[in-house]
């Protein structure tokens, strides 16, 4: 629904938890009361919002003293071993040598191939091309898809 | 005239006339007072408190725990539905970021940093004992209350725990969406940065939720 208030439900869905908290400017706060005064399936979103937010698991008592006793002091960073400079020559005398003989068996590297990145691959086949598009421009709105919809679409984002 | 609310949610038995502007104007008031700043000053506050907690500061550190225990406990205990294992997964959580606070990037803000880390360690305690409750235990408690109208607000009260108790039917990224979205005003961004996954991902779970939610308490 598109009211005269000028935001559509999806808008208005999209930000009725910041809503809630009070933390939209006026004109924003405005337009959802606008919506919402006329919308009733919005509304009904709005109430269970409202209601999920005063749920919100409360830390018990003493937990928060525990926790601080817990990391008040910090834990002391490993401090680096460093060699001696004779344990380090030796060490990179192993890595030529080893190194100089595993290249001569494998003979002479590849010719190069151009590097592409994971993401430029996939779309380049385009398992990511709604990255490259608004998601759902022009589609349905999210609230309009069934759930079915909503899961299949929630599959093609995670695959 | 928008209807009472109990006749947009007749599963739940509410006052008759809560109104969804009352219920609104009511929550949004808490909201206000709870929140000390804007999010740029939080911002700037959790900036100083780190630096001085690299440093090894306590007082810091303890304001760090001070500050966020509300957000980690929430998340914690929503993973877990255990309220034993959600204290020592939060515990964890602390212990974890505040020992590596030198490889906090600022690539995102403290708090969804501090998220991620918080959904490992009730990942990893999860794990160490056994699959996850299927029945959530008592995780929500009762806190008082400066709401005017104490008896609609205690009728009020009662029906959020069973749309919470609802919420743990929900299946597990869904509810986590749920629970960061609706119940700590995290963005989407923020959703997507905590849960490791895409925005248009975390959308969808919150939208997702937020309608079989509705179903259920048809």
């Amino acid at each position: 629904m598109n009211g005269m208030d000028g935001m559509n439900c999806e808008t208005v869905r999209d930000i009725l938890p910041e809503h809630v908290r009070g933390e939209l400017d006026g004109t924003a706060n405005a337009g959802v009361e606008a919506h919402l005064a006329h919308c009733t399936e919005c509304g009904t979103e709005a109430a269970l919002v409202v209601l999920l937010a005063r749920t919100r698991p409360v830390a018990p008592a003493g937990l928060e003293a525990r926790i601080v006793g817990a990391v008040r002091t910090p834990k002391p960073r490993r401090v680096m071993w460093i060699p001696s400079r004779a344990a380090m020559a030796a060490a990179a005398a192993g890595v030529l040598l080893t190194g100089g003989l595993l290249l001569r068996q494998a003979g002479e590297p590849e010719s190069a191939v151009p590097q592409v990145s994971l993401v430029e691959e996939a779309v380049l086949h385009g398992a990511l091309t709604w990255m490259a598009e608004p998601l759902l421009s022009g589609g349905p709105a999210l609230h309009e898809l069934s759930l079915d919809e909503l899961e299949a679409l929630l599959m093609e984002l995670e695959s | 005239v928008p209807p009472p609310v109990r006749f947009l949610l007749p599963g739940l038995h509410l006052p008759a006339d809560l109104t969804i502007a009352g219920l609104m104007a009511s929550e949004q008031a808490v909201s206000r007072g709870a929140r000390d700043g804007t999010s740029a000053d939080r911002a700037a506050q959790d900036d100083a408190l780190i630096a001085r907690a690299v440093e090894g500061d306590g007082e810091a550190r303890e304001a760090l725990v001070r500050h966020y225990l509300g957000d980690v406990y929430a998340t914690t205990a929503r993973v877990l539905s255990d309220r034993q294992l959600a204290e020592d997964a939060a515990q964890d959580a602390f212990m974890n970021a505040l020992n590596n606070l030198h490889r906090f990037r600022r690539d995102a803000s403290f708090r969804t940093w501090l998220l991620r880390i918080a959904l490992n360690a009730a990942y990893s305690v999860g794990r160490r004992h056994g699959r996850r409750r299927e029945v959530g235990l008592a995780i929500v408690e009762d806190v008082a209350d400066e709401r005017p109208d104490a008896a609609a607000e205690a009728v009020t009260r009662a029906e959020s725990r069973r749309v919470d108790t609802l919420l743990e039917r929900l299946p597990p990224k869904q509810r986590l969406a749920v629970t960061l979205r609706a119940q700590q005003g995290l963005s989407y961004q923020e959703i997507a940065a905590a849960m490791e996954c895409t925005e248009g991902a975390a959308r969808v779970n919150y939208h997702l939720g937020v309608k079989r939610l509705r179903e259920l308490m048809l």
